[in-house]
């Protein structure tokens, strides 16, 4: 679904002391990208940016494009959030704590409800939901506050799920998981994503870039500093000035090619990758 | 939500800031016994907002000294229409006498009803502009050790004044992380598609319970988290203790004192004589 940013400004707190900026002048277009990572420090503006595809929070100055619907400054002129909502499901970090329902099953039926889906279809979605993020038919009438942290999230990313949103909005998903959850959760996207789900992650991570996204956006006080393919992003001679880490892989890989080994940096990906690589490079090596 | 910033400390470094928090406590109960005091004769009204002119002059001084900015006070102000249109209705319902007119030639409207609708409202905005002046310029925490200050003496009849303080400063404390997480939630929720703003009665309900459900259960989680901190690091309510801040009599503060004082000792003479400045003026002129 075509997301398009024209010169979008946005303050926080305008005209108090406490005033900040949120972005400044972006520019963007998502169209044709699959999966999208956002990366950058704390403040520089990944979360407003995101929050305004959605229109949570409306620019000061310039216009969303979401599909055939527009995001104006003027809270009169936004009839269509609604809409926008139901096809931009946006996770937010720790959704686990937005879950309210007495039961899993009902907390996930949520969402799709107040979009007005009938109320068969609606058990339906929650139910296939919930199999999705990998909980099975025992978890449906429990309550989700006698959960662990890791099935909470489960249940709220499910409740975003059931919606069926064109695009997913993930900001920092595998925040506080442990390395296997972590590996599960971005399995599940992996999957959303290859059905056809947009999917745009903010993330500290950079491993997580290296391996799914097809195409990163840096951004550094409010600004998109940077723009390209994670290998471009990577292996760019000025990466180092936007003090941002390099993905673990990537990094042996690159002290190995000084080294003198042949590695193609095209294919790492992630650890099984790199391995398979350094013993096709030793082989030649030899 | 984002918004919130009435009643909330704003950091400059203004004299006003810097005097110390026992004062400024004790100069606001001086100035808010002044407004409630009467003056001029039975008669006569005009002398009580003279008075209150003059006080409005003072707290507009010290506003600006304090970089307390107009516009703050307007927009909590705003939010006041409400309360002035029933006081309004209550007192024009009120049996009078005296002067009256005539609209539509049948409801009455006594001009004191007007009158005292007036008084009250002025006396209202008074009141938030000084304790906006004090909140906006005094820590939470400087304002808790002045609370704990003026109860040492009930320290005597075993009121637990350690105990009340550290409550308010930790309830203090939490005001704006509570408002962060409801903004977080409202925004989780939006995001599944209620809307806080519009609809039927029953899916406002809906919406509310979607909203305070999460509140308090991370208020909860919160508060055992912070209780088990303190006890990790030994946090025993009867202990003597010492402390980082301490409050320390300026001269700055003496000069604060001596002009709240003289000016409460002139509004209180002008009360209790009944002094009446027209006549006052007109005596001295014939």
């Amino acid at each position: 679904m075509p997301i398009n940013f024209d010169h979008v400004f946005y303050t926080y707190s305008k005209k108090t002391p406490f005033e900040q900026v949120g972005l400044e002048d972006i520019n963007l277009s998502f169209n044709d990208y699959k999966f999208i990572a956002l990366v950058g420090h704390t403040g520089s503006g990944k979360s407003t940016l995101v929050q305004h595809i959605t229109g949570l929070l409306l620019p000061d100055k310039g216009v969303v494009h979401v599909d055939d619907y527009v995001i104006t400054p003027k809270k009169k002129e936004n009839k269509n959030i609604k809409k926008i909502r139901e096809n931009v499901g946006l996770v937010f970090q720790f959704p686990e704590y937005q879950l309210f329902e007495d039961t899993v099953l009902k907390d996930v039926a949520f969402g799709p409800k107040n979009f007005g889906v009938s109320e068969k279809e609606t058990i339906e979605r929650a139910k296939s939901a919930i199999l999705k993020v990998g909980l099975d038919e025992s978890y449906f009438e429990r309550s989700p506050f006698d959960l662990s942290g890791g099935e909470k999230r489960r249940v709220a990313i499910a409740g975003i799920i059931a919606i069926k949103p064109k695009v997913l909005i993930l900001d920092e998903p595998t925040a506080g998981l442990d390395p296997q959850g972590s590996k599960k959760m971005m399995q599940l996207f992996c999957e959303i994503n290859k059905n056809g789900t947009q999917i745009i992650m903010v993330t500290h991570d950079m491993d997580l870039v290296l391996e799914y996204a097809d195409h990163v956006l840096v951004m550094k006080d409010g600004k998109v500093a940077k723009e390209s393919s994670p290998l471009d992003l990577f292996s760019s001679s000025d990466y180092k000035e936007l003090s941002l880490d390099y993905p673990c892989v990537f990094a042996v890989a690159t002290e190995l090619i000084k080294k003198g080994m042949k590695i193609d940096l095209t294919k790492i990906k992630n650890l099984d990758t790199l391995v398979e690589e350094i013993k096709k490079g030793r082989d030649s090596y030899e | 939500m984002n918004n919130i910033s009435i009643g909330r400390y704003i950091p400059y470094n203004s004299k006003i800031h810097r005097l110390d928090p026992r004062l400024k406590l004790f100069s606001m109960i001086l100035f808010m016994v002044m407004i409630f005091l009467r003056f001029g004769g039975a008669q006569t009204n005009y002398m009580d907002f003279i008075v209150y002119g003059f006080i409005a002059v003072i707290i507009l001084i010290i506003m600006a000294i304090a970089h307390v900015k107009l516009s703050l006070l307007f927009k909590q102000l705003k939010s006041l229409w409400f309360v002035v249109l029933i006081l309004l209705i209550i007192n024009l319902l009120m049996p009078n006498d005296g002067p009256y007119f005539l609209i539509f030639n049948t409801l009455k409207i006594y001009h004191k009803a007007l009158y005292d609708t007036a008084y009250i409202f002025i006396r209202l905005v008074l009141m938030i502009s000084l304790t906006m002046i004090l909140t906006s310029t005094t820590t939470p925490l400087d304002l808790t050790y002045a609370i704990e200050w003026y109860l040492t003496p009930f320290k005597i009849i075993k009121v637990p004044t350690h105990e009340i303080a550290m409550t308010i400063s930790i309830a203090l404390r939490f005001i704006p992380t509570l408002l962060d997480e409801t903004d977080r939630i409202m925004k989780a929720q939006a995001s599944r598609g209620v809307d806080f703003q519009n609809g039927k009665f029953r899916e406002k309900v809906k919406a509310i319970i979607s909203l305070i459900v999460p509140l308090l259960v991370s208020a909860f989680q919160r508060s055992e988290e912070l209780a088990n901190a303190m006890e990790a690091r030994g946090y025993n309510p009867g202990a003597k203790r010492t402390r980082y801040r301490i409050l320390k009599w300026k001269w700055l503060d003496t000069i604060a004192l001596v002009l709240s004082l003289s000016l409460f000792a002139l509004i209180l003479y002008v009360s209790i004589a009944k002094i009446d400045i027209v006549v006052l003026i007109s005596g001295l002129l014939g």
